[in-house]
């Protein structure tokens, strides 16, 4: 984690040195600030890496159940966020929760199934036609006249 | 007091029928977002922000600002039943309030803790009601020079005084500025560290970041430990509150120590968190009953509650004065502040008087009417508790994705969170502090432009930051906070030593 701060902070600084770093006509430059804080955050980054190397404390970052358990989170969620943009919030949401309450979860199919259809259902309601804020459509909702 | 014709003004505002609704509203909403886990006082601000876009600048903060007190306390509520803190600064309040709700005394330590938390509430809002007019009139001498200062102080007390590991605190500080300088800069136009993607010329929206750090975050954190729900029923009656309060003037102590704690946590960045966890410490040290500490003693849920909303409360008045937010919720408020239009700082109180004062009333009601929504409904939201896990997470990961859609209606910001989601994931277990990233963010460029802004009027002499007695004390003890960890270290090292030589 140090370690990947530390080449954050080099790459800020990197992205930094594209630009005016030291003092131009309107003060000081676009890269300024950036640099020094990129250069701050690979010092102390460092720093922090070096510690934790000296300390020696190599054990481990979690027990593999762990990580299962979390990635059977992380993994249809992120698909899920991909799914959004091209095909709009409801469809990819109604399987996203259809999945996650009776695959994951191992809810019975009447709650699974509410879920999945009464939450896109309650959002409708209450940002579309209560706050008026749209949410995103995709193929489906152009489908069925639903703008 | 000046205060007083602003007050009454400000009261005009609040108590129409359309804010006191807005209120309860806002409270019920805190409540079910402080007892949930994986939606916290910080994001479910951000999360309803996009909400309140159109409405008026007063309304929109009325409403965030009750919901952030219904989270407080709907955090509080989940510490004593199911030792589960819905909140990070009600973590102090599992150490005794769960033992007191084991031995049956439940609602006698929910009463306590309400009860408590609108006394800090109250204390809160009456010492800004006091002190805002003084600040913000103070704060009208700063030069871009003090305001770097204190922007740079607020940096430094995280760093000195966050109570975490003080390079873990750095790192994540330095990552949310280098984050905040993405996109145009505002100065001179270029595109900084877009590297050449067009998604990132708006920068990064803090508002997606809290989303994903504090939202997604934090139920990856929590599909990770999984504990198994151990919740104790509880039905709060009229009686136990009337009883509860009887006791309250035995507290008094415990209660102005951890008020006067709070208020000061607040007021410096040090935020709710450090402050319910200090005041702990405190009442521990100095209690008679320091052995019971631990098992179940009432002042052990009185200290923390207090100052956790006393600080809670304090930390919107540098956030509305100086533009500097003490805690990571304040930081959000202040973000909204900007998005709604609304310059942030000393001439605040002069331009929106209505604005700022209509806010501060609606403090003392909706504490008011916050304690009193929790006291008659904590059954009903203690029993969202019981709903599993598994479902209750998609659910709030639905949530929080429409959420970051709704920032900007764009998939890219809806992408950004999940990867701010694993980001928080990593620092959470890695016990690096997430709200110094989140203030950086939204403080960052207003301190990159008070800097370049500096710079400029003194040629690029640093000496401007001690050029007079006003800014050079703020930088100086910003500097001796940041150097505060070290010179603590060597002060402690160095006492035993002293004391042996005086023998």
């Amino acid at each position: 984690m140090a370690l990947a701060a530390a080449g954050f902070g080099g790459l800020v600084a990197a992205g930094a040195l594209r630009h005016d770093v030291g003092w131009g006509t309107t003060g000081p430059g676009a890269g300024y600030f950036p640099l020094r804080i990129g250069m701050l955050l690979v010092a102390v980054a460092l720093l922090l890496a070096l510690r934790q190397l000296s300390a020696g404390a190599a054990g481990r970052f979690a027990e593999p159940g762990v990580l299962y358990r979390v990635g059977s989170m992380l993994l249809p969620t992120a698909l899920f966020g991909a799914a959004i943009a091209p095909l709009g919030a409801y469809v990819p949401m109604v399987i996203y929760l259809l999945w996650m309450a009776r695959g994951q979860a191992r809810a019975s199919w009447p709650v699974a199934l509410l879920m999945a259809f009464g939450t896109p259902a309650a959002f409708f309601l209450l940002f579309e036609a209560w706050l008026t804020v749209p949410l995103a459509k995709g193929p489906l909702e152009e489908a069925l006249g639903i703008y | 007091m000046e205060g007083l014709p602003a007050l009454l003004h400000g009261f005009e505002v609040a108590l129409t029928a359309y804010h006191v609704g807005l209120m309860v509203v806002g409270v019920l909403i805190g409540i079910l977002v402080g007892v949930l886990p994986g939606l916290g006082a910080p994001n479910g601000v951000a999360l309803l922000m996009p909400l309140t876009f159109f409405m008026p600048p007063v309304s929109a903060i009325i409403l965030l600002s009750s919901m952030y007190w219904g989270a407080l306390l709907g955090g509080s509520t989940t510490s004593i039943l199911f030792n589960i803190p819905g909140e990070p600064s009600s973590v102090a309040t599992t150490f005794d309030g769960h033992p007191m709700a084991r031995q049956g005394r439940a609602a006698e330590a929910l009463s306590l803790a309400f009860l408590s938390s609108g006394f800090g509430a109250l204390v809160g809002v009456v010492t800004i009601t006091m002190v805002a007019d003084d600040i913000a009139t103070f704060a009208l001498r700063f030069s871009p020079a003090e305001y770097f200062a204190v922007y740079l102080l607020a940096f430094c007390a995280f760093i000195g005084m966050g109570g975490t590991d003080a390079l873990k605190t750095a790192v994540s500080l330095l990552i949310g500025l280098s984050l905040a300088t993405i996109g145009m800069d505002t100065v001179s136009g270029e595109m900084r560290l877009t590297f050449g993607q067009d998604e990132l010329v708006r920068g990064i929206s803090f508002l997606v970041a809290v989303i994903g750090l504090f939202g997604i975050g934090e139920l990856l954190a929590t599909a990770d430990e999984t504990e198994k729900v151990e919740g104790i029923t509880a039905r709060v009656r009229l009686a136990a509150v009337l009883a509860t309060l009887a006791q309250m003037p035995r507290y008094t102590v415990a209660l102005v120590r951890s008020a006067a704690i709070g208020i000061w946590m607040g007021l410096t960045p040090g935020g709710p968190t450090a402050a319910s966890f200090m005041s702990y410490g405190v009442a521990r040290r100095f209690s008679r009953n320091a052995g019971n500490f631990g098992r179940g003693e009432p002042e052990g849920v009185v200290s923390p509650e207090t100052s956790d909303h006393a600080a809670g409360v304090s930390a919107l008045l540098p956030m509305l004065a100086l533009g500097v937010p003490g805690s990571a919720t304040a930081a959000v408020m202040l973000g909204g502040l900007m998005i709604w239009g609304l310059q942030p700082g000393p001439t605040l109180f002069q331009d929106r008087p209505d604005f700022v004062w209509g806010l501060i009333a609606s403090m003392y009601v909706a504490n008011l009417v916050a304690v009193v929504l929790v006291l008659s409904t904590v059954p009903i939201f203690a029993s969202v508790m019981r709903v599993p896990f598994g479902l209750l997470a998609p659910l709030i990961m639905t949530i929080c994705l429409t959420g970051a859609w709704m920032v900007s209606n764009n998939g890219f910001d809806v992408l950004l969170a999940i990867g701010f989601g694993v980001l928080g994931y990593l620092m959470k277990k890695l016990d690096y502090p997430i709200a110094p990233l989140v203030l950086a963010m939204v403080l960052g460029d207003k301190a990159e432009d008070a800097f370049r802004q500096s710079m400029l009027m003194s040629q690029g002499d640093l000496l401007v930051f001690w050029s007079n007695p006003l800014v050079g004390t703020i930088t100086t003890v910003a500097l001796l906070l940041l150097a505060w960890p070290p010179l603590s270290r060597m002060l402690r090292g160095g006492a035993p030593a002293v004391r042996r030589t005086a023998q």
